[in-house]
């Protein structure tokens, strides 16, 4: 008997996305930020170095718009299938229940790598942009790309916990209102306890210790940010395909 | 014709609710198969465990031979389902619908244009289904269901919502269908004269039992005669005519049930001379028998009866 391969679910998942919310977020959240840096470069006196500007990016997306946006993504992709209440119709296909939540799990975390990306075109689009307005303030020193594209990527690595995590409780309770909840309060206990040591085991704050001066916060939140997104992700794909949906 | 879905004595139970209580079905091959019983009798509780969707606590499920809870994949590649809720994205197009479906099916492109056709909407394959009438979403759910030529085509209230035309459109292609397209169709309603124009057996649900079940001329031909007393004051008139006939009062009826070869003019007028001496009211004495809303009023009270 003929069984769909992964990669046909997670084509259809991402053809679901063609004028979805989830598809307009995923640009509109990184393009948030490079808006943001256009304007804070653009009112500078003097030039400022590239490292800065970069740092800022990163720390912006880190603390607030990667959760943010990790939990408002997930509960569109969760929507997709609860608000026209299409988990029937997709369970009764013939199609093995753990692709379903794996297709949906694939589709998600391609598309916070794909809001990465985004990021960091649309800002050195943005700061170019203000350079070219006002040449006075065009960055100083070298633009290390490849350390910039590191960073995030470590974000990106240490985001999969979260990203697993919200899209269970997305997925797991019709209404939205438990994973935004969980989501906001994770992302706002992730900033009042960022001097804490114990703040690094908190998946939403995984990503932005990408960025911190001790080196230890950084592996260990990246450690349990992809080895807990590892690990989480095939819990929620399993739990999610044994569950009776009402 | 053998059967197409075989039921054991399938129990499920929500909590402390017991949703479904010992249903023995059989569908035959290439039957329009009435699934009746009012909301919450549990018609849709029976559907979603012929689907796979839920397990039963007890029985056994098999379609085509096959068993549901074994061999669910092989199962659902012979079964097209509509559910109650359609589950259609609305920020897609009824084609790009129905082309995700057919991906997951692993069929040509060109069913798309053939179900299209079938059920009328090739006109607006490429209109987003948020502007589609409630009429155009049950028949663009219908092609996705027929999706893949299944053998069992499973339909929970089709004709939900539909306006008079929508509902005698839905009625002529169900019928047709079976001949059409070589498919057996299990349709729930609690419309009892929407089932009764298409389908060919009917299986009558109350309280989460089948109460009857078979081909719906045999069933009709088969009712003993009864008199249907519709009343206000149903128990009242229940009382009343219960010294005299073999009475079962429902909310806001009573069926007099006749002896062989009992005369039906000498009864109604007996009943009516009773009931205004009483002066109970009521508006309507009528044999029935003749209609699926009259099996159901039996069916239903035979049901009530045996359980008190």
């Amino acid at each position: 008997m003929m069984v769909p391969h992964l990669r046909t679910v997670v084509a259809v998942e991402v053809r679901k996305l063609r004028r979805s919310l989830a598809a307009l977020l995923a640009v509109a959240a990184p393009a948030i930020i490079a808006v943001f840096m256009f304007f804070n470069v653009v009112k500078m006196r003097n030039a400022v170095p590239w490292s800065v500007w970069m740092n800022n990016m990163a720390g912006l997306w880190g603390a607030f718009m990667l959760p943010l946006s990790i939990t408002a993504l997930t509960a569109l992709m969760a929507q997709m299938e609860h608000a026209p209440k299409s988990w029937d119709h997709l369970r009764a296909l013939p199609v093995p229940r753990w692709m379903l939540y794996a297709a949906k799990l694939i589709c998600t975390a391609v598309l916070v790598g794909a809001m990465t990306v985004i990021l960091l075109a649309l800002t050195l689009i943005a700061i170019e942009a203000a350079a070219w307005i006002k040449p006075a303030i065009r960055p100083g020193g070298t633009l290390r790309l490849a350390l910039v594209a590191t960073i995030l990527l470590k974000m990106y690595g240490a985001a999969l916990l979260m990203t697993a995590i919200q899209l269970w409780l997305a997925i797991r309770f019709t209404s939205f209102v438990p994973a935004i909840s969980v989501g906001i309060a994770g992302a706002f206990f992730a900033i009042v306890s960022n001097a804490a040591w114990q703040g690094v085991f908190l998946p939403w704050q995984m990503p932005i210790n990408m960025l911190a001066s001790v080196a230890w916060r950084g592996e260990v939140a990246l450690m349990l940010g992809m080895g807990g997104g590892a690990f989480a992700s095939v819990a929620v794909v399993a739990h999610l395909s044994r569950r009776e949906v009402l | 014709m053998g059967g197409l879905v075989c039921t054991e004595g399938l129990r499920r139970r929500f909590g402390g609710v017991l949703a479904v209580d010992g249903v023995t079905m059989t569908v035959p091959e290439r039957a329009v198969y009435g699934f009746v019983g009012p909301n919450g009798s549990g018609k849709t509780t029976t559907l979603k465990m012929l689907l796979g969707l839920l397990a039963p606590c007890e029985g056994r499920i098999t379609i085509a031979g096959l068993d549901v809870g074994r061999e669910r994949l092989a199962i659902a590649r012979q079964v097209g389902a509509l559910l109650e809720a359609q589950g259609f994205y609305p920020n897609l197009t009824g084609a790009q619908n129905l082309d995700l479906s057919r991906r997951l099916l692993g069929l040509p492109a060109t069913e798309i244009d053939r179900l299209l056709e079938l059920v009328e909407l090739r006109h607006a394959a490429d209109r987003r289904v948020a502007g589609y009438s409630l009429g155009m979403r049950q028949r663009l759910g219908i092609a996705r269901a027929m999706l893949g030529a299944p053998r069992l085509l499973v339909l929970d209230e089709p004709t939900n919502g539909l306006d008079p035309d929508g509902i005698a459109q839905m009625r002529g292609f169900l019928r047709d269908l079976p001949a059409r397209s070589n498919v057996t169709v299990l349709v729930s309603s609690h419309l009892l004269g929407e089932v009764e124009h298409s389908a060919t057996h009917v299986g009558i649900m109350h309280g989460g039992r089948l109460v009857r079940e078979g081909a719906l001329q045999a069933l009709k031909k088969g009712a003993a005669r009864r008199v249907l007393v519709e009343s206000a004051a149903a128990a009242r008139a229940a009382a009343c005519l219960s010294s005299v006939f073999d009475v079962t009062a429902g909310r806001d009826n009573v069926a007099i049930h006749l002896k062989p070869g009992e005369d039906l003019a000498a009864v109604v007028a007996s009943i009516s001379t009773r009931l205004l001496g009483a002066a109970l009211p009521f508006t309507a004495i009528r044999e029935c028998g003749a209609s699926l809303e009259d099996l159901y009023n039996v069916a239903v009270a035979d049901a009530v009866r045996e359980a008190a």
